[in-house]
């Protein structure tokens, strides 16, 4: 640790902490309650440019295609409450659009272990977090329950007396089938007639598509997590959680 | 004692930081297990100062490894052999897989995510007992090609020492509360803890001071590493090393006896 | 980030919000040993506004919920130990509650905001867990995971960091090792004949003064709730900040 902080700069560096970790706690919330549709305006950062989000597959690169993604969240969800719907007349046939949506995918993405450094400018900061995650997204087999284990890693930017996102990379080592050996070959559910056009639905293309973190496999080799955030003065003399 | 000292705004902020950087202690830890930067983690994380080298443990439910040499050789000399062999079997069962430094770990899979954090920063502020727990899985590759995959959640004790340059840790106790292989039943394992077939146990070895200290059999009953209280000054009372172990004083009977009055 | 409150202020309240980090922890360990009593004795307020709530209802005022939460939690491990004892004797003697099953409900995702006032503490967490035990009265050992997410209020009552309000949101229960609690309730809800939904509360709900159900486990055919929506910065503890409303006493 270099710099010597007052004891204002001290409480201040420990509310800013605080207030990313809450930050994360608010985007783990919004995609349990499937509010994807919010995260861009909720948290993301209005005045940087190279907005990136990646995935294990592919970035999305700049506001435009980002928010294109959580909005593709959003009808993905609506489309799997109306195959519902169509599936369960009896219990959801009466209900409306409004009603309907978020009936079927439960999202559950925790976070631990956070590890968050603070530019000594104050101008940008970086958090590591643990996740290991359960989700059901409702799928062409219709609703199968999955485990993932991987991490959230994020460039965050001070603007307007807030922290915002600027690069976050959600990536995981597994993903697998609740109920299977991730170290084993998956055993697919079969596939089911009425869930059939989520087959077809397609997320927005990736800005930059390229394998970014391998799934764990028996044969893969030792792959080493995001980097852990390391003290810095300026984002300019530290590493980018962003994809080029 | 428990720590009844007033503090200046001051001390305070101090303390609540030396707790932020206790924490984040522990989460790097996290992230080099998963690296297999075991090596790195006892130089970077542990307890440099040699008088707490001498003290320093790493327990497991059947015993404790004393003295960083002893802690190196199991955590890092053992382990690394370990995985050398497990590399020249998989060679051997499949030759496209060579047999090459940069091959070491591969299809190996360890998170230990920790939760849970419950840290007291001793009044003195000289020393820090935390726990934690983990929903820990670890993942080996098979000869076979396929990975076997574990569940093991557990617990993980920490006693601190601020060293020159920042906190460290000092003893450790994982304390694994069951392991459970991914897509098999569970209860289907035999009911009584095997010390012979459990791979935690034998990964674990003989240790330096080798006893039971937490029996999974009564589930949390023994109580054992038991969570931290506020205290004033570090002593052997509070050590998560072997000489803060307290077996319950009215421990009544072990696994598997007082069976046969039929 | 401007504040508009005191230097000695601020650091009193980055000092509470660590507090009640270790507070909750506290809980998780002591339910862990279905330690009710040491839960109830030491960390809760003994405040007739205090109220612990899950699916079945939510209990209010102390006396209630240490009904519920211990004495009626007490009986069940009692009861287990008795036919425990049966088939592990060496079981006999030992503090049965721990013997019932370690009930580990983890921390993570953590939202907490300490009041202007510094008098209380809001915090919303999500808890993947596990619940386990080896002995037990079928001699099959078990090892189920239930994610909840917690909506809890604190209180500092002569400086110490005090539980005053809990409401438990139980969200998947099913099993760690072989089961899919997706696809295994979509079986369910397209079966020829629809069967109940597994319970999520071990043995009798408790009394309660506001009956439930107070939130509904993940269903596919539900909406993830928001039972308890993560608090936001506040002034004071009161009914727009709470996570049970507070009953106004006649005079």
């Amino acid at each position: 640790m270099g710099k010597t902080y007052s004891t204002e700069e001290l409480v201040s560096r420990w509310e800013d902490q605080r207030y990313m970790k809450n930050l994360m706690g608010k985007y783990a919330n919004c995609m349990i309650l499937n509010r994807e549709h919010e995260i861009f305006d909720r948290f993301w950062s209005k005045k940087t440019e190279n907005l990136c989000l990646s995935f294990n597959d592919g970035a999305y690169k700049g506001a435009e295609a980002i928010r294109a993604y959580y909005e593709a969240e959003y009808r993905r969800n609506d489309l799997v409450a109306h195959l519902l719907q169509k599936r369960f007349p009896e219990k959801l046939g009466s209900l409306s659009d409004e009603e309907l949506y978020g009936i079927g995918p439960f999202k559950v993405k925790p976070m631990s272990c956070p590890i968050i450094e603070i530019a000594e400018d104050h101008q940008t900061a970086k958090g590591l977090w643990y996740c290991q995650g359960a989700y059901n997204k409702v799928e062409g087999c219709g609703p199968v329950a999955r485990w993932t284990w991987g991490y959230f890693a994020v460039d965050f930017t001070y603007e307007d007396d807030a922290w915002k996102i600027f690069n976050l990379m959600y990536v995981n080592d597994v993903d697998c089938i609740c109920g299977q050996s991730w170290g084993k070959e998956e055993k697919p559910y079969p596939p089911l007639p009425e869930f059939q056009p989520l087959e077809e639905f397609k997320y927005p293309e990736y800005s930059v598509k390229k394998t970014i973190r391998p799934l764990y496999a028996p044969d893969r080799v030792l792959t080493k997590a995001p980097e852990i955030p390391v003290p810095y003065r300026t984002f300019a003399e530290t590493f980018s959680y962003g994809i080029s | 004692m428990a720590n009844s000292r007033q503090y200046t705004d001051e001390e305070l902020i101090q303390r609540v930081w030396d707790v932020e950087e206790i924490k984040k202690l522990i989460h790097k830890r996290v992230i080099y297990i998963t690296n297999e930067m075991r090596k790195e983690e006892l130089n970077d994380l542990w307890v440099q100062d040699p008088n707490h080298q001498k003290t320093a443990s790493f327990g497991r439910n059947t015993g404790y490894y004393t003295g960083m040499d002893a802690i190196r050789d199991y955590y890092v000399v053992h382990h690394q052999k370990e995985r050398e062999e497990q590399l020249k079997q998989l060679h051997a069962a499949n030759p496209a897989i060579a047999d090459v430094p940069q091959n070491l770990h591969i299809g190996c899979l360890s998170s230990h995510p920790v939760s849970t954090g419950l840290v007291e920063l001793a009044g003195d502020g000289k020393t820090a007992k935390g726990l934690w727990y983990a929903i820990a899985q670890e993942t080996e590759a098979q000869p076979d090609g396929t990975g076997k995959a574990l569940w093991m959640p557990e617990k993980i004790a920490v006693d601190f020492v601020k060293e020159e340059d920042g906190w460290k840790i000092w003893h450790i106790v994982v304390s694994t509360d069951l392991v459970s292989e991914a897509g098999e039943d569970y209860s289907e394992q035999e009911v009584y803890h095997n010390y012979e077939t459990n791979p935690v146990d034998v990964e674990f070895g003989t240790p330096t001071i080798a006893k039971l200290i937490h029996n999974t059999d009564f589930n949390w009953w023994d109580n054992y590493p038991p969570m931290p209280e506020a205290y004033e000054t570090f002593s052997d009372a509070v050590s998560y090393g072997p000489e803060g172990y307290v077996r319950p004083a009215l421990y009544g009977l072990d696994s598997k006896e007082g069976r046969n009055f039929r | 980030m401007k504040s508009k409150l005191s230097l000695h202020e601020r650091i009193r309240n980055a000092n509470a919000s660590q507090e009640v980090e270790k507070v909750k922890a506290r809980h998780t360990y002591l339910h862990g040993r279905a330690d009710a009593t040491g839960e109830w004795a030491d960390i809760w307020s003994r405040d007739p506004n205090c109220s612990w709530a899950h699916i079945f209802g939510r209990m209010r005022g102390f006396d209630q919920v240490w009904y519920g939460s211990v004495a009626q939690y007490d009986k069940m491990s009692f009861e287990n130990a008795i036919e425990l004892m049966k088939i592990y004797p060496e079981t006999a003697g030992k503090d049965p509650r721990p013997l019932m099953e370690a009930s580990v409900h983890t921390l993570v995702t953590d939202i907490i905001e300490v009041a202007e006032d510094g008098m209380s503490a809001r915090g919303s967490f999500i808890t993947p867990g596990v619940i386990h035990s080896t002995l037990t009265a079928d001699q099959k050992k078990y090892c189920n995971v239930l994610w909840e997410r917690y909506g809890s209020d604190f209180v500092c009552e002569d400086g110490k960091w005090k539980y005053l309000h809990e409401q438990v949101c139980p969200d998947i229960l099913s099993r760690m090792d072989c089961l899919n609690w997706a696809a295994e309730e979509y079986a369910r809800i397209t079966a020829p004949e629809e069967k109940e939904a597994p319970p999520v509360t071990l043995g009798e709900a408790p009394p309660v003064t506001d009956p439930g159900p107070l939130h509904l486990p993940y269903s596919v055919l539900g909406k993830p709730q928001n039972t308890v929506p993560w608090p936001e910065p506040y002034h004071t503890l009161d009914d727009e900040n709470t996570y049970t409303s507070f009953v106004k006493h006649q005079e």
